[in-house]
């Protein structure tokens, strides 16, 4: 009898009970502690079995494996368009190329969106040749439905191992899904796939989609295609760049490339919308202390104009534009203010961001800043300074100067 | 979203076009000067009249230097155009002073004429620029003595605040050391000329110190 009541007790998670059945199932549930307690006991089994498959990740061989597979089984070896995701190591060997490429060519600012443009080309070849570490989108799972061998296998596949597939989008996590569980596969299942032998004894299920939360599918990065873009978790954001440029009226050689380096942390006001606040260690142009000499009878004060590193805090407003040219990446506009030692910047710049990952993307922007130093100007100096000899005052006085910087970085989306 | 990219567009466009008012000019130290012309007196200004204080080992006097133009003697060596300068000591016509100045070279003739020079002392030479280096020699004066100068500019661009407040901008600064010991350093303001020397010769005809007063 108890064998009997726990096959109903499946049946029932499994959604083959008829509506009859179910309610008998769960009057009897309600009436008696013995089965209420079996079923609970069936209940916790099946969240147990859901919580341990999130936990489980499938190697990128596993998964081309799969694929291939599937495929053949249904028959639709045609893969749409990949969503701009890359691996780890994809993303990592990317933002360190973009880097380079970014600090190579320095502040050379024609160059520069050359060369952006050249490495997108790039990523996007490496993407579409990195096919074991792409998603595969909706359109393609939405086919699966329609093919029983599709079916039928992955019941099969089910039977041998309950440990879904982790981090991958909702659609492709009910690909593997029997109806009411994620499915996982190791290597070793795979091996043993076979078409024919999985096509016999398979019987079709009534899929309970409804009652899949996975949690995975739920979260939209905000990294996908704009059309596919809905409003994100992602409030927080954190990014790291370095910087090389030039200061005018300069005293100095170009800054050279990773000459500054800035953090910045913005929040999301919306979408597109962010404020934020940086700290950065930058080499700014500023008047240094005044020397004090004497010749041929007069008294000479000296002042020169030094490039200093000092560091900055700033706020700042940015506002993105996503824009889908062959890839998606976010066009970016901000303006910032901050202030330095004895004295002020405020200026503005515009970039691109490329997504490298799901929440990974390079950041490029070039900014103008107009730098303003406090220190007293050269009238000041002499109106103050009284003597029975001449004064001779040597120094450039300048105290406004335009900072051109061309930061490049990675940033992090949380 | 159209209200930010229209601020971002117009600090951009007041930032590229307006980047002269936003930002300091360069300094002009690091341009050289190749017209000494305007670091020099107005030798060409007839009636300019300039004003000056002047300590030698006896005492002290004020000297009115009034430019005369051109001198009739005409083309000097070097296509430099001879001028003269009258001098006065309060109420007491002391001499006429000559000078020789192009657009390269601008130097002191002496007190006698354009054709006879016994205190050549060539004051500035292009291009002028900080480092620079020219030499000269004179035999001020003697029969048997020949002094050799060497001249370099010290300073450009600098600011020189007088005792009695005014201020000169743009001036240049250079120091003339000769073997026998003598160091003179005089400082040249541009659109004024000299406004400061002191010098350690003392047979010279501007003493030991000479000081601009004022000018009309």
């Amino acid at each position: 009898m108890t064998s009997g009541l726990e096959d109903k007790i499946i049946a029932y998670f499994d959604g083959e009970l008829s509506d009859a059945d179910g309610a008998e199932l769960l009057h009897r549930v309600s009436v008696s502690p013995e089965i209420r307690t079996l079923f609970r006991e069936h209940e916790m089994l099946r969240e147990m079995a859901r919580e341990s498959a999130n936990a489980v990740t499938i190697s990128p061989e596993i998964e081309t494996s799969l694929f291939s597979r599937i495929e053949a089984l249904a028959e639709k070896p045609i893969r749409e368009k990949a969503v701009w995701v890359f691996s780890r190591r994809t993303a990592l060997v990317s933002a360190l190329a973009l880097i380079l490429i970014s600090g190579s060519v320095g502040y050379l600012v024609p160059k520069l969106f050359s060369g952006s443009s050249q490495n997108l080309q790039n990523s996007r070849s490496d993407q579409q040749n990195l096919s074991s570490s792409i998603i595969q989108p909706t359109p393609q799972v939405q086919s699966f439905p329609n093919s029983s061998a599709f079916h039928t296998n992955l019941i099969g596949i089910s039977h041998i191992s309950e440990a879904p597939r982790n981090g991958t989008p909702a659609e492709t996590n009910d690909t593997y899904s029997n109806g009411t569980e994620d499915i996982s596969v190791n290597k070793s299942d795979i091996a043993i796939i076979d078409k024919t032998p999985l096509m016999e004894g398979i019987h079709s299920v009534a899929p309970r989609m409804a009652d899949i939360h996975s949690g995975i599918g739920e979260r939209i990065s905000p990294f996908e295609r704009p059309e596919l873009q809905q409003d994100s978790r992602s409030l927080f954001e954190a990014s790291l760049q370095t910087s090389s440029g030039f200061t005018y009226p300069a005293d100095a050689s170009p800054i050279k490339p990773f000459a500054d380096q800035r953090f910045s942390f913005g929040y999301h006001i919306s979408e597109n919308n962010l404020i934020g606040i940086r700290i950065a260690s930058g080499l700014y142009q500023q008047l240094g202390s005044i020397s004090q000499s004497s010749l041929g009878g007069i008294e000479v004060l000296s002042r020169t104009i030094e490039t200093k590193r000092n560091f900055s805090e700033e706020i700042y407003v940015s506002h993105l534009i996503p824009i889908t040219i062959a890839a998606p990446f976010f066009l970016e506009f901000s303006l910032d203010g901050g202030i330095i030692p004895n004295g002020y910047t405020y200026g503005a710049e515009a970039g691109v961001r490329i997504p490298l990952s799901e929440s990974v993307m390079f950041d490029a922007a070039f900014a103008l800043t107009r730098v303003h130093s406090n220190a007293l100007t050269s009238d000041q100096i002499l109106t103050s300074t009284n003597a029975t000899t001449p004064i001779l005052l040597q120094s450039a006085d300048i105290h406004n100067t335009l900072n051109g910087r061309l930061h490049y970085g990675l940033l992090y989306r949380f | 979203m159209k209200f930010f990219i229209a601020s971002f567009l117009f600090a951009t466009v007041c930032g590229t076009i307006g980047c002269n008012s936003l930002v300091d000019s360069a300094p002009s130290a690091s341009q050289p000067v190749l017209k000494v012309e305007d670091y020099y007196l107005p030798l060409k200004n007839i009636g300019a009249s300039f004003t000056y204080c002047r300590k030698t080992a006896t005492g002290a006097d004020t000297i009115l230097m009034t430019m005369q133009g051109q001198d009739i003697s005409g083309v000097m060596p070097g296509n430099g155009m001879c001028y003269a300068a009258d001098l006065t000591k309060t109420n007491h016509r002391l001499y006429d002073y000559y000078y020789s100045m192009n657009d390269s070279e601008a130097y002191t003739l002496g007190k006698l004429s354009c054709g006879s020079t016994e205190k050549y002392w060539l004051d500035l030479k292009a291009p002028l620029t900080v480092g620079q280096t020219w030499k000269f020699s004179n035999t001020n004066g003697s029969y048997y003595l020949t002094n050799y100068y060497t001249a370099k500019v010290s300073r450009r661009g600098a600011t020189m605040k007088m005792p009695d407040g005014t201020i000169y901008n743009d001036v240049t600064e250079v120091i003339y050391l000769s073997q026998s010991g003598d160091s003179t350093v005089k400082w040249f303001a541009k659109g004024t000329g000299l406004i400061y020397c002191t010098s350690k010769e003392p047979d010279s005809d501007f003493g030991q110190e000479m000081r601009l007063l004022g000018q009309n």
